[in-house]
């Protein structure tokens, strides 16, 4: 307590100036507000945050919230997908970079702004409807940032996905932190804060009705070169027998600060097949938290990332198996060049009821430069017997045998390392279950790869 | 182990003769009271007989203990320890049983199982009367350790209790007390280094292999080693030294807060093996009673080449709380750990390694066996860290659970940071129950389902058992199987 109060804080600042809304999720926000001002940013001092130091974020000066227009084109970086598009401008909803006039069959998307504003005192069915669906922490425990977003939302998603829809279009929701306030052309701007800070918090509530199939591809991505901080949560429901293909791409610009938390409830016989891939940002932490709570369910966490100059690239995962025969599925791959730092967390806990688990962990980390660093903390927590759960973490350079094998062939060696790293990483794309996604995650790739500079000469 | 009647019965008379009177009286005169102070600290220095620094170090650490808050990241329940409610120095004996014929039943099965001669086992139960500097006598060892000392000194090797080491070689233990695990280490190791009451202490002189395996069990000046024990091991250039500590009989102890310090040095081209053999009072069914073993056990590979080895077999005390590590400074050091841990009832195990690479191309390998039965509850804890400066680094880790039953949990937590693009690391860790397929095939073949389990279990931890000294290893497998008695059927 003293600690948070202690620290340059930014958002304790931001809680006591905000002028109280009194709209649907009024006493949802004060609950929050609370939250985040007992356990104050956090610091490495606490546990979950042991790797990832958001000291940085805390020094930012952030401009009052002022909404942006809408560009009226997104950059380069957002995931070249055959979509339905659904944009959030620094977390508000931007209609006119949205496809909202065609939505697959099956499939109701609604403004959270509306739903909140539609209460705005007088009592209204989307307004329960709303307070209903939002949580505090969406279900993290000692979280403060997802606190933090509950407090200070303004807009975002509600999805719904009919029972028994086959949805063949997959949609794809852009989150794009704009920012022109710094200079137009530097992006390499990481600690250059003459700018101010632009802070955006935006949510995701989406529901997957019994038997439903659906392919939801997200790009977080950044514009303008200032600094942003994108404080985002995502409550996601599966029903029984539910399908959710979900690739999910950040890919923000090198000022950008990003933490997102995901918090998913999948029930009997559904099956979560997310994907992340982290490229960009100053500093990206997300966070996801599934909790499998029919027999049969699937969760399925993997990904990849990269971190270059001084960059640091945070995946931290927890699957609460609470129901027998749970399969749980996490494989991250990471690439670390200059003095970056990439974390793995994962834990998986398998409850007393949960008997026939099955529950893999696997992450593999290559190390490029001697300033990089990986934190790796593969946790098991197992109450029940009769289950079969491993989880296995490396670290080491590139095969010196295999770069052998390609000099003695005549590449030269910064090309024969670019081709092993681009091995390496995209290997672990073929989790991704959506063909249109996996190509277009893929060329993201690519193309930081190339950009990456000392690997490819 | 192997003990004739006529040993027994002339090491009885002897304990008699020897122990029956006076022994009382001693007690009475060197107890000091209950709880700690300042004053309590400044006396047991002072009984001692310490040179000032020593007693200005135990301040030191007893003013830190008193502002340090108890740890509380492992994953047992700590029930509040009243710290005020112990003796610091020489305890007295609780009233200990008259007969054996008052001893627990079960212990003395579990004795008879062991193989344990009749005398041994009254000292284990802490029999009224038994002699006190149990195992030496027991084991005829007057002449044995006799024998040895000789053996030893004519090496230069130096085995004694850490408080005649202060006196006769206090230029070492100034050098080294507290330089691998300071005092401000953690509220454990902070309270050992403000009361420790004894130990042992070890230093091997430059190429020197010692001939024997040193062990508590044999110690020469076995003392009473208190509940606070601090363990000292030197091995300098190019030597060698196997130490074993414990015992695999159960141990009866009425004290229940055990938090030692152990501290090994390995100097350039030496190695470190040390043995443990942990089999304190579980507790009972419930989890009534038992020892709360506390114990920070480090080693620092200061040289070049050097190698320290730690091996572990933990199945006693109600909680357990222990992570020996290897701090890996010398270029090509190598540290090792290898455990066992079982947990039975509702005993609760935090233990595991901590790994630290500092010095080029050093290795290090953990192997972590842990089974959990009944309604106990297992942690594995680790920590491999490489520093930027350690190239070429190498760490493999393996840590596999074993559950029996469905009331039991095992649990892992690795840590794992690498600063080091050529270092390489590589953890895998699975966790499984005892296959039915296996089980079936034994039970086919006429083995009960108990001895099943337990030719199953050590089969589980073979890696680790193979890495004990032969006379614990013998033993060490009975006890596994004693451990997990009553987990099936």
């Amino acid at each position: 307590m003293s600690d948070a109060r202690t620290r340059q804080d930014p958002f304790q600042d931001a809680l006591d100036a905000r002028a109280t809304r009194a709209d649907a999720i009024a006493p949802l926000r004060e609950r929050a507000a609370e939250a985040y001002r007992d356990a104050g940013l956090p610091t490495r001092r606490v546990e979950r945050w042991k790797f990832t130091d958001l000291k940085g974020l805390a020094k930012l000066g952030f401009a009052p919230a002022a909404e942006t227009p809408a560009p009226d084109a997104l950059p380069e970086t957002v995931a070249d997908v055959e979509a339905v598009r659904l944009t959030l401008v620094n977390g508000r909803v931007a209609p006119g970079l949205s496809d909202l006039d065609r939505l697959p069959k099956g499939v109701t998307v609604r403004r959270l702004a509306d739903v909140l504003e539609a209460r705005d005192g007088s009592s209204d069915e989307a307004g329960e409807g709303a307070s209903a669906r939002l949580s505090v922490d969406a279900g993290f425990t000692d979280a403060p940032m997802a606190a933090l977003n509950t407090a200070f939302v303004e807009d975002g998603w509600l999805i719904d996905i009919a029972d028994g829809a086959m949805v063949d279009a997959p949609l794809h929701l852009v989150f794009l932190s704009a920012n022109d306030t710094g200079n137009d052309t530097g992006n390499d701007a990481g600690n250059d804060a003459a700018g101010s800070a632009v802070a955006s918090y935006p949510r995701l509530s989406l529901h997957v009705g019994r038997d439903a199939h659906v392919t939801i591809v997200e790009s977080h991505v950044g514009q303008g070169g200032g600094p942003t901080f994108a404080d985002g949560v995502s409550e996601i429901a599966l029903e029984r027998g539910a399908v959710l293909r979900h690739p999910v791409m950040q890919n923000e610009e090198a000022g950008a600060y990003h933490v997102h938390s995901t918090a998913l409830t999948i029930a009997e016989g559904a099956r979560y097949d997310g994907f992340v891939l982290q490229l960009g940002a100053a500093l990206a932490r997300r966070e996801v938290r599934a909790e499998l709570t029919g027999p049969k369910a699937e969760a399925h966490v993997n990904g990849a990332y990269l971190g270059d100059g001084a960059r640091v690239v945070d995946n931290t995962l927890f699957v609460d198996h609470a129901a027998p025969e749970t399969v749980s599925r996490e494989t991250f791959k990471g690439v670390l060049d200059g003095t970056s730092r990439g974390v793995f967390q994962a834990k998986t806990l398998v409850r007393p009821i949960a008997q026939k688990t099955d529950g893999q962990q696997l992450h593999k980390a290559l190390l490029l430069a001697d300033g990089a660093e990986v934190d790796a903390k593969p946790e098991l927590e197992i109450y029940a017997d009769d289950v079969a759960c491993s989880h296995g973490a490396t670290s080491g350079d590139l095969d010196r045998d295999q770069l052998f094998y390609l000099r003695a062939r005549g590449i030269p060696e910064k090309r024969a390392r670019a081709m092993l790293i681009e091995a390496f990483m995209i290997d672990s794309l073929n989790a991704i279950g959506h063909e249109g996604a996996r190509e277009a995650f893929r060329e993201a790739l690519a193309a930081r790869l190339n950009r990456m500079e000392g690997i490819v000469g | 182990m192997v003990a004739t009647t006529e040993t027994i019965k002339q090491v009885e008379e002897l304990g008699r003769q020897k122990y029956e009177a006076g022994f009382s009286t001693d007690i009475e005169m060197d107890r000091l009271p209950k709880g700690v102070d300042e004053e309590i600290v400044r006396m047991i220095s002072a009984k001692k007989g310490e040179p000032e620094w020593l007693t200005d170090w135990r301040l030191k650490a007893f003013a830190m203990w008193k502002e340090m808050p108890e740890p509380d990241w492992q994953k047992v329940a700590v029930p509040p320890i009243d710290y005020q409610d112990i003796y610091y120095y020489a305890a007295p004996k609780q009233e200990g049983p008259k007969s054996l014929d008052e001893v627990d039943p079960k212990i003395l099965e579990t004795y008879e199982k062991l193989g344990i001669p009749l005398k041994e086992q009254e000292v284990l139960a802490g029999v009224e009367g038994a002699p006190k500097v149990a195992v030496d006598a027991v084991f005829d060892s007057v002449s044995v350790a006799t024998t040895y000392k000789k053996t030893l000194e004519e090496k230069g090797i130096v085995f004694c209790s850490i408080s005649e080491a202060v006196r006769t070689h206090p230029e070492l233990v100034k050098k080294y007390l507290g330089s691998v695990v300071p005092y401000s280490d953690n509220k454990h190791a902070c309270l050992n280094s403000a009361v420790f009451t004894d130990g042992s202490f070890v230093y091997i002189p430059p190429g020197v292999t010692c001939p024997m395996e040193l062990s508590t069990y044999f110690r020469i000046n076995a003392e009473e080693t208190g509940q606070f024990e601090r363990t000292l091991i030197i091995a300098d250039k190019g030597s060698y030294v196997s130490y074993l500590e414990g015992c695999t009989a159960p141990q009866r102890d009425e004290s229940q807060l055990h938090a030692a310090v152990v501290e090994l040095i390995a100097l350039d081209d030496a190695e470190i093996k040390y043995s443990t053999v942990q089999n304190w009072y579980p507790g009972d069914e419930n989890g009534k009673g038992g020892i709360y073993n506390f114990v920070t056990k480090r080693g620092a590979c200061r040289g070049r080449n050097s190698k320290i080895s730690w091996t572990q077999v933990e199945t006693g005390s109600a909680i357990t709380w222990k992570y020996p590590s290897c701090i890996l400074q010398g270029d090509n050091s190598v540290g090792e750990f290898y455990s066992v841990a079982i947990t039975n009832n509702r005993q609760q195990a935090d233990t595991g390694t901590k790994m630290i690479h500092i010095g080029k191309n050093t290795r290090s390998r953990i192997i972590s066996k842990g089974i959990s039965a009944g309604r106990a509850d297992q942690t594995y804890r680790g920590l491999v860290r490489v520093l930027p400066k350690a190239q070429g680094a190498r760490n493999f880790t393996q840590c596999d659970s074993l559950l029996i039953g469905a009331t039991c949990g095992a649990h892992t937590v690795p840590y794992i940071e690498s600063r080091n693009p050529t270092a390489q690391l590589e953890h895998e860790a699975t966790t499984s129950r005892i296959s039915e397929d296996q089980l079936f095939y034994c039970l086919s073949r006429g083995i009960g389902e108990e001895d099943a389990v337990a030719l199953i279990v050590n089969g589980f931890c073979r890696e680790v058992m193979q890495t004990l000294p032969m006379e614990f290893a013998v033993e060490a497998q009975k006890l596994i199987g004693i451990s997990l008695e009553g987990s099936v059927g």
